[in-house]
């Protein structure tokens, strides 16, 4: 299957877990899907979601720090009190994309938005977009790097609900919660969901729409 | 949608610009720490952007009389906090504000300057330094803090487009404004655009406040420690230009050569011939003498071939200061186009 692949890398990335609020944020290993969402909305400066393109990734990084920041908590008379809390994040996040619509190749060329991969200060360099073959590889193969959704077979890791993609509204709503395997490191796969980037030697998992309705 | 896209590295010879508090499990109780990322064997120091940002703030204020928008106020209209009119730095650096669940109404706005954290080009030796309190009477108090000497990279973007032009769109990041400003607005003389939605301030507002975000770089001062370590944070090699697009295509000039901070000036001057087409101003390099002066002719040579071969883009090989006053004239111009 023909597909757009993008390399993206950055020097910082940071993904919070949805379930904390307050206190220690710590970061997910590699972005929810919402996130790429977000990034391919800002390529094209306008919105996007699984009902446009399929999404692949894999993300590596190269070490995890964590900063001390300080929060303003305004309250309803007008007053502000700091507070400073820890965040972790990533270092040297190297990201590779893969979209089934071909057509965001010059999207990708010539972002609208300044491309992040996380927060204001996670900025994001596009290193290379090229078209290429993905295959279906059957017997083993190394996958890692993304998120999986729960219910795949052959594969194993810490489990997290996270979204599909958020709305476009005031406030923004999380649409498509559902259980995701995090898959950090590698793993060996033996199944045929995902399809093989022969190149990089690894499997990609293919994110929107078919999957959403199969799973429904 | 064009931006500034800047890259900068600072030299930090025996600082601790940003510090993470004290170090748990440190021999003594009352260690500071700088902020570090541990990768592999080595350490690599950084200043968090949030930091950053507040030195961009506060040299703006003290450079350029900018003045900010407080962080406490009494409640006179509707919301008086997220000022952009009045506020320059509400306009530059963003802002949110819950106006409350009553009226149900947020106001966001996406920053138009984005910054990295400046994170050391090189992994660093952190020295710990053993200090005394021991002016009163009794046991002096002994301390501890950590420095460093290294080479920090930074970079950064201003969407020159969204400076002193403000959305009432009903969408995250573009509530920046509602008809309660509308008084702000009229004695801004403020333009009108798309049926109300939008309202932008005057050309030379725009243009000023652009162009002091970029012209405060020489003088942007900042960091902890600044008492016992004074160090220097402006940049003493800076690239400067002005995209038609959001990439961010300067992350990689500056490598890890054998432990020392060094420019690829191979990887600059392909960046350069590769984005030729998203290019719109000319490229700035700024260097102050005597900062990694081995690269003085390699960048020479790479501006020549450069300009021998585009018609479109010419570089600039020039001091700090002579490149960002060029350069401020350059964004000034961008918005009288």
């Amino acid at each position: 299957m023909k597909v757009l692949r993008v390399h993206l890398v950055g020097w910082t990335a940071s993904f919070r877990y949805p379930i904390f609020i307050t206190g220690y944020q710590p970061t997910l290993p590699v972005p929810p899907v919402s996130t790429i969402y977000g990034l391919i909305s800002a390529a094209k400066g306008d919105y996007v979601t699984p009902l446009n393109t399929k999404v692949g990734y894999v993300m590596r990084s190269e070490a995890k720090g964590v900063d001390l920041e300080t929060i303003y908590m305004l309250s309803t008379d007008n007053s502000a009190k700091s507070n400073v809390y820890k965040r972790e994040f990533l270092l040297n996040p190297d990201l590779y994309l893969y979209l089934t619509d071909l057509s965001f190749k010059e999207i990708f060329k010539k972002p609208e938005y300044p491309l992040l991969l996380g927060r204001s200060s996670d900025l994001m360099m596009v290193e290379e977009v090229k078209e290429v073959d993905l295959m279906q590889k059957h017997g083993n193969k190394r996958v890692g790097g993304t998120v999986v959704p729960f219910e795949e077979e052959g594969i194993w890791g810490p489990l997290q609900a996270l979204p599909m993609y958020f709305s476009n509204t005031i406030p923004r709503e999380a649409i498509g919660i559902k259980s995701y395997y995090v898959l950090e490191n590698f793993i060996e796969y033996d199944g045929d969901s995902f399809w093989y980037d022969d190149e990089l030697d690894w499997g990609v998992y293919l994110h929107g729409q078919e999957n959403i309705s199969q799973k429904q | 949608m064009n931006n500034v896209n800047g890259f900068m590295l600072i030299d930090a010879p025996a600082s601790a610009l940003n510090n993470a508090g004290p170090d748990i499990g440190a021999k003594t109780e009352n260690t500071i720490a700088v902020k570090k990322i541990r990768r592999g064997r080595g350490e690599y120091v950084y200043v968090s952007g949030q930091a950053f940002r507040f030195w961009m703030r506060s040299s703006l204020e003290n450079v350029f009389g900018w003045e900010l928008s407080p962080i406490e106020r009494e409640a006179k209209i509707a919301f008086t906090a997220a000022d952009p009119f009045k506020y320059p730095d509400d306009d530059v650096f963003g802002y949110m504000r819950a106006i409350g669940k009553k009226s149900g109404i947020t106001l966001t706005r996406v920053s138009p300057f984005k910054c990295s954290p400046l994170i050391s080009v090189t992994p660093v030796n952190i020295v710990n330094d053993f200090g005394v309190m021991a002016r009163h009477e009794g046991d002096p108090v002994p301390y501890e803090h950590e420095f460093y000497s290294t080479v920090l990279k930074g970079i950064f973007s201003l969407d020159l487009d969204s400076v002193g032009r403000f959305s009432s769109e009903n969408k995250t990041g573009y509530m920046n404004i509602t008809e309660a400003y509308k008084k702000e607005w009229e004695e801004h003389n403020c333009f009108i655009e798309d049926d109300g939605r939008t309202v932008v301030l005057p050309l030379e507002i725009r243009a000023k406040r652009a162009s002091d975000l970029i012209g405060v770089l020489p003088y942007i001062f900042g960091g902890a420690k600044q008492t016992s370590h004074l160090t220097d944070v402006s940049p003493k090699f800076l690239v400067l230009t002005i995209l038609n697009c959001g990439n961010n295509i300067f992350m990689n000039i500056a490598v890890d050569d054998k432990g020392e901070a060094s420019i690829n000036v191979k990887a600059l001057k392909e960046v350069i011939l590769d984005y030729r087409e998203n290019i719109v101003s000319d490229v700035y390099i700024g260097k102050r003498e005597g900062f990694i002066d081995e690269y003085n002719e390699d960048l020479k040579q790479m501006v020549d071939e450069i300009n021998n071969t585009l018609e479109n883009v010419k570089v600039h090989f020039l001091t700090v200061n002579e490149a960002v006053s060029k350069f401020q004239q350059v964004v000034s111009d961008f918005y009288k186009r």
